[in-house]
């Protein structure tokens, strides 16, 4: 398999070559409701605790504002509201990962962050075949143990059709 | 040249490439000009000749009347109008039928500086281009032969030719891919010349010879330096050839100071060969004629060194150095609007003279004492390769030729052997030598600017939060309020500098469309004016390249579907030209360019009935405003042209304008009058990065709204407030009624008070408009760095950015157009 071979190869490297790839298999997972879930490490490129978050009109209710980040204005979805969960306050566990797709930065804001696992490819299962809207963000089923992990393709997360609809909602009226 | 090009040579060569790119773009529109402006006509019809007996009268012969009746070339000088030669390329005629001698002239020395540096450079192909439009130019201009339309045609596309080679040669430094294009070009300039004197010998009695040609050159020579300065040369042009001519003097120099050490090493002389030769070249295209006669005198002298010649025991470096000292006072008179002129010249001349003589100059200290033999030179002489032999000419010790008399009816190889200037030269040499050292610029890297712009927004946001600081809120500091203050100020003068490096005039963008105009005047078989005003309104760089695209959008659209055709035109009592007006001005705080035309204007129904049957609309449209209906042409993929010609109609165009346009955070206007035509105003900010704001808060949420829009604040009576049948609230501010938009109802917020009266409004204009804004409370004023909201958002009607406050908070900033536009859609705001 070509991608085993490539990290193997990598094995050899040292420094910054090996961070995009040893990072593979790698995913930070975190709690939201009920549910443990992951995400590939490689998207990651902070953890924030919750700060103040400006409203932006005219915005779909999971994308929840706007935040400082250092000089960064960086928008902020509310991955309960993504997932049509109920709404829960804001506390202290709470969280923003940022991650980071195509130079865009995102926050995402959950729950919990729990810890960064190592799942190899032979304990991700595919997805569940459903037509439940959630479904379509999930990359697969992560087993560590007894555990199950939702892994969540960010992209998707980030870029599902109707956010595509409200990049040029917004001029339309 | 061989494949191993040293990077000495390649930055001689990108140096050439941007010479020559400046200079025919500079050149370009007047070409057009010059081809607009000449026209076929008779000599006695122009000039209300009534010389009965002359044969030329009633008649309209091909034969030119200057080679006819005239003083120029056979002519047989019988013509009453003129005595000279001189006269002859003065009068009316020549110059309603070959163009303004001046004008042709500046073209002329475009193609051979180029011709010149590109020979030097091994740029075959493009010297070969050059050469034939300078053939063909110095024909036209000597009256050899007469000016055609296709001659500027000709030479607009030597100059597409050039440009394209210029791309080349910065890519491969060769222009060897080119050849046939070359060729091809060459030929038919070839051709065109050649065509044209066949037509003067069919006319003439009798045939024109080579030789003839040959001989004009020098007259024509002598014209450029006769009366350069009454060519359409800019001040920024000046400015330019200042800078770059300072910086070839300062390099020279020091070359010749290493040499006044010791006996410099060749690569040091051809260095120093190449500054001067380059410095010649641009003062030869300015017509700089004592600047360049001195430079060229340099350039033979180091000439002859770089060969190897022993110079004698004079002081060469010295002398040098002299006639550097007096290039360098030239040209800070030039820089102070003076004519360059050097009164030390002939002095100089005979110095430089002297070295170049080596077995007369071997004893002498090489000083003012002249050897009788080396003359001056005569201003004729400037293009011989070596001064060594100058004819023994019995020409007066020539000093400056006056620049501005030009009409001086002697001898004709003597002319601008004109009154010596002596006493304001002298004194811009002594006084105008600092100037000249003080003007310098550096070429930077833009990414370098931009960072050092952005991390002056990031300093400006830092200073509010350290300014505004929440633990020092309330405290009595009086020294660290001063330190504020005063870092405050310091803050914003680099800011306001900081905008100003990347503000360029449009006037490079504006002249670029002389050239779009033409083209596409001559293949719709339109006649077409362009006005341009304003062009030194300054706007951001990015502006400037971001509204590119859009203008020429607009401009084909105007003359493509806006101005009618010639007979059309005649038919609606219009004047057969089209006049299509580009202009630019500051207004409200933005740059508002516009582009007018005089023709058929906007088809209300067509555009309507196009975008029923697109569906871009429901209904009939007939309740939609004008201005509605002409922003639909904006739209993707709408086009009401019945035909699709290659300029325009596919209807691609329009969105692409749009789009660059709102990138920039501009806005379109579209006004447009049946059969009186059309009008697009582009409205740009003028700043891209900061703004003054105003925040205002409602509830818990803050926002900024731009200063610039705000015309007044205030806290409503309550008999201020009208409210209309349909619910609609009316603030009365002193004779006008302005809608009311809550500010909370816009954010989705919850204000402290739902009464007009609790609250501030404010008072917003926007494009004549107004409209009350009504908030909880004025928070106060401030700088605030414009930050998109991020890619991800896109773009989000009321805000047009957001900024982060002194406690780090992310702040809107509210979009008052949008506002203002919005309400007038749709007359409530739906919310």
């Amino acid at each position: 398999m070509a991608e085993t071979k490539m990290s193997n190869l990598n094995l050899n490297f040292s420094g910054d070559n090996d961070s995009e790839d040893s990072q593979k298999g790698m995913y930070l997972t975190f709690h939201l409701a009920k549910e443990d879930y992951g995400i590939e490490i490689r998207y990651v490129t902070e953890i924030i605790g919750i700060q103040k978050i400006t409203d932006v009109p005219d915005m779909p209710a999971f994308v929840k504002g706007v935040i400082n980040l250092r000089g960064k204005v960086v928008p902020v979805m509310d991955v309960r509201t993504r997932f049509g969960l109920p709404a829960r306050d804001y506390d202290d566990r709470t969280c923003i990962i940022v991650v980071n797709i195509d130079d865009k930065e995102v926050g995402l804001v959950v729950d919990k962050v729990n810890e960064v696992a190592d799942i190899p490819d032979q304990q991700i299962e595919p997805p569940p075949r459903t037509n439940r809207e959630s479904t379509r963000y999930i990359q697969g089923m992560g087993k560590i143990g007894n555990e199950v992990k939702i892994l969540l393709d960010v992209q998707k997360l980030l870029y599902s059709d109707e956010l595509a609809m409200l990049g040029g909602g917004g001029e339309l009226f | 040249m061989s494949n191993d090009i040293s990077s000495d040579q390649i930055e001689i060569i990108l140096e050439f490439v941007q010479e020559s790119r400046d200079m025919i773009d500079q050149l370009e529109p007047i070409i057009i000009e010059l081809g607009q402006s000449c026209q076929p006509g008779d000599c006695w019809e122009i000039l209300g000749c009534s010389q009965a007996d002359c044969h030329r009268q009633g008649r309209s012969p091909d034969f030119p009347c200057w080679l006819d009746t005239g003083y120029i070339g056979d002519g047989k000088q019988t013509c009453p109008h003129a005595n000279s030669e001189q006269e002859c390329k003065n009068c009316p005629v020549f110059q309603r039928i070959n163009g303004n001698v001046d004008t042709i002239n500046a073209i002329f020395r475009l193609f051979h500086s180029m011709k010149g540096s590109a020979g030097f450079l091994d740029l075959t192909n493009l010297s070969g281009v050059a050469h034939a439009a300078e053939s063909l130019l110095d024909l036209i201009r000597a009256g050899k032969i007469m000016m055609d339309p296709s001659h500027v045609e000709l030479l607009c596309q030597s100059c597409d030719f050039a440009k394209e080679a210029l791309d080349l040669v910065e890519r491969d430094y060769t222009d060897q891919a080119m050849a046939d294009v070359a060729e091809d070009t060459k030929s038919r300039l070839v051709q065109a010349t050649e065509l044209a004197q066949e037509r003067i010998r069919h006319g003439a009695a009798e045939p024109l010879t080579a030789p003839a040609a040959e001989a004009v050159a020098p007259a024509g020579k002598k014209l450029a330096i006769d009366s350069s300065f009454e060519l359409e040369i800019t001040p920024e042009m000046v400015e330019r050839f200042a800078q770059e001519a300072d910086e070839l003097l300062q390099n020279a120099e020091q070359g010749l100071l290493q040499w006044t050490e010791a006996k410099p090493a060749t690569e040091v002389v051809a260095d120093l060969f190449r500054h001067i030769h380059s410095f010649k070249g641009n003062c030869g295209f300015f017509g700089y004629a004592d600047l360049e006669r001195l430079s060229h005198q340099m350039e033979s002298v180091l000439d002859l060194v770089k060969s190897g010649k022993d110079l004698g025991d004079g002081k060469p470096a010295e002398i040098l150095l002299d006639c550097l000292d007096s290039l360098r006072a030239a040209v800070a008179d030039v820089t102070n609007g003076g004519s360059g002129d050097i009164a030390t010249l002939t002095t100089l001349l005979k110095e430089l003279d002297a070295l170049m003589d080596p077995p007369a100059a071997v004893k002498g200290e090489a000083s003012p004492a002249p050897d009788p033999p080396t003359a001056a030179p005569e201003p004729t002489s400037v293009a011989a390769p070596e001064a060594t032999a100058p004819p023994a000419a019995p020409s007066k010790p020539a000093p400056a030729p006056d620049p501005v008399a030009p009409k001086t009816p002697s001898a004709p190889s003597k002319v601008p052997v004109a009154a010596p200037a002596p006493a304001p030269p002298a004194k811009a040499a002594a006084g105008a030598k600092p100037a000249a050292a003080q003007r310098q610029d550096i070429r930077v890297d833009l990414e370098k600017l931009d960072q050092l712009i952005n991390l002056i927004g990031e300093m400006v946001i830092a200073e509010n939060m350290l300014i505004h600081n929440p633990d020092i809120a309330g405290l009595e500091l009086e020294n660290f309020h001063k330190a504020g203050q005063q870092m405050s100020k310091l803050v914003r003068e680099l800011q306001e500098i900081a905008m100003t490096i990347r503000m360029i005039p449009v006037s490079g963008l504006f002249r670029r469309m002389i050239r779009l105009v033409h083209d596409l005047s001559l293949k719709a078989g339109k006649k077409v004016e362009l006005i341009l005003s304003g062009e030194d309104t300054e706007v951001d760089k990015t502006v400037v390249e971001t509204i590119t695209d859009p203008l020429v959008h607009l401009i084909r659209n105007s003359l493509d579907h806006g101005l009618e055709p010639p007979d059309e035109r005649l038919r609606a009592g219009k004047p057969e030209k089209g006049v299509v007006r580009l202009s630019a001005r500051h207004e409200e705080g933005e740059v508002w360019i516009t582009i007018e035309d005089d023709g058929r204007g906007l088809n209300r129904e067509k555009i309507l009935s196009k975008a029923i049957s697109k569906g871009l609309i429901d209904g009939d449209g007939s309740d939609m405003s004008d201005k509605a209906i002409y922003n639909l042409i904006f739209q993707a993929g709408f086009s009401t042209a019945d035909k699709i010609t290659d300029v325009s109609g596919r209807g691609v165009g329009m969105d692409v304008v749009k789009q660059n346009i709102e990138k920039i955070k501009g806005k379109i206007e579209v006004t447009s009058k049946p059969g009186q035509g059309s009008r697009m105003v582009l409205r740009i900010p003028l700043t891209l990065g900061i703004i003054d704001g105003m925040m205002v808060r409602v509830g818990d949420a803050k926002c900024i709204v731009p200063t610039l829009a705000i015309r007044e604040a205030f806290r409503p009576q309550e008999s201020a407030i009208t409210i209309t049948p349909d619910g609609q609230e009316l603030a009365r501010v002193r004779e006008n009624f302005f809608p009311v938009i809550r500010l909370h109802e816009v954010l989705k917020k919850e204000p402290e008070s739902q009464a007009l009266p609790d609250g501030i409004l404010i008072l917003l204009e926007y494009q004549d408009k107004g409209v009350c804004l009504f908030v909880d409370e004025i928070v106060g004023q401030q700088q605030t760095v414009i930050k998109g909201l991020s890619d991800y958002i896109g773009n989000v009607r009321w805000v047009s950015g957001c900024t982060i406050l002194g406690d780090g908070e992310v702040c809107l900033i509210l979009d008052v157009g949008h506002l203002v536009d919005i309400f007038e859609e749709k007359e409530t705001l739906g919310i």
